[in-house]
């Protein structure tokens, strides 16, 4: 079964959802993109990405490579180290650092609540980087303030972690408060 | 005299409390725009604080203050401060909203969402 056809089921009958996606490292880029795929141009969903892991012009260049409408997607890039006052293009805004917690949580509020649609997405990439940039106590309340806002906004939510990379309570714990928890790894099989 | 007082020492507690609270909230947040926003806030709480203070202590005790020439009410030095304050924090207010601000683009995307059904 590949990726978009496992995630469809996990899904089914869902109409808001907070769906955990952990991958294996080798299998993490097509995930995502095939889960975006799926939200963007299949279901026609505009929605927020928020990237911890790869800057936001790789990430609309894989777009543009996948044929994944962007123009679609607000950007909240984590990861890439900006001046002051260069801050924000047209649909990426960067926060600078994964530790600043509170601009991406206001971000997130802020792109999530600008779109005027009733469908729309939260794409979390990944819980991995926030650990590696914050302590853990901060990180499983943030998770947690995540999924009950996902909840708060009704919307679709993925979050993705990467496998044998993650701290397995925080994985356990988060799991609790999704929908469904899908594992895809080897060879873009599930 | 006394109400006076008792206004101003009233609005003092008030002042002090915020500034408590906005200390606390301070503490919560992580680096970033938001908690420098609170900063900012702070230093203008502050100096309309330390005037509140100065005029607390001035209707109570009836001391005559003169700062360099300044005779008549130097605490209003604080005031201007606390404006010029006030102009930094809604520059800073005004560079959050075009930071986290996505109206435009939640338009422009419900535009393309309408157009692709």
């Amino acid at each position: 079964m590949g990726i978009k056809d496992k995630f469809k089921k996990e899904v089914k009958g869902l109409k808001d959802y907070i769906v955990l996606v952990t991958v294996d490292a080798k299998n993490y880029q097509k995930s995502n993109l095939e889960i975006l795929s799926l939200l963007v141009n299949e279901q026609n969903t505009p929605g927020v990405y928020v990237t911890l892991n790869k800057p936001f012009d790789v990430m609309e260049r894989l777009l543009k490579q996948n044929k994944i409408d962007s123009r679609l997607v607000i950007f909240i890039d984590g990861i890439t180290r900006v001046s002051e006052n260069k801050k924000r293009v047209k649909n990426c805004l960067f926060i600078g650092s994964p530790e600043k917690l509170s601009d991406i949580s206001v971000a997130m509020d802020q792109a999530v609540k600008a779109l005027p649609t009733k469908e729309k997405f939260i794409f979390f990439d990944s819980i991995n980087t926030l650990q590696v940039f914050n302590k853990p106590g901060t990180v499983a309340r943030f998770t947690y303030f995540l999924a009950s806002k996902i909840r708060e906004w009704k919307i679709k939510g993925i979050i993705i972690s990467i496998e044998n990379d993650s701290d397995e309570d925080l994985i356990n714990e988060l799991t609790q408060f999704c929908d469904a928890k899908i594992e895809l790894r080897g060879n873009g099989k599930t | 005299m006394v109400s006076i007082a008792a206004i101003s020492i009233t609005t003092v507690i008030f002042g002090i409390g915020a500034l408590i609270l906005a200390s606390r909230a301070r503490k919560r947040l992580s680096p970033g725009s938001l908690r420098k926003y609170i900063d900012n806030f702070s230093v203008c709480l502050s100096f309309i604080v330390i005037f509140s203070l100065w005029q607390t202590v001035r209707s109570i005790t009836n001391i005559e203050v003169s700062l360099s020439g300044f005779s008549g009410y130097p605490e209003l030095i604080f005031i201007v401060f606390a404006y010029i304050g006030f102009i930094i924090a809604s520059y800073r207010a005004s560079k959050i909203s075009e930071e986290f601000g996505f109206i435009e683009e939640g338009k422009e995307i419900q535009r393309l969402v309408k157009k692709g059904k």
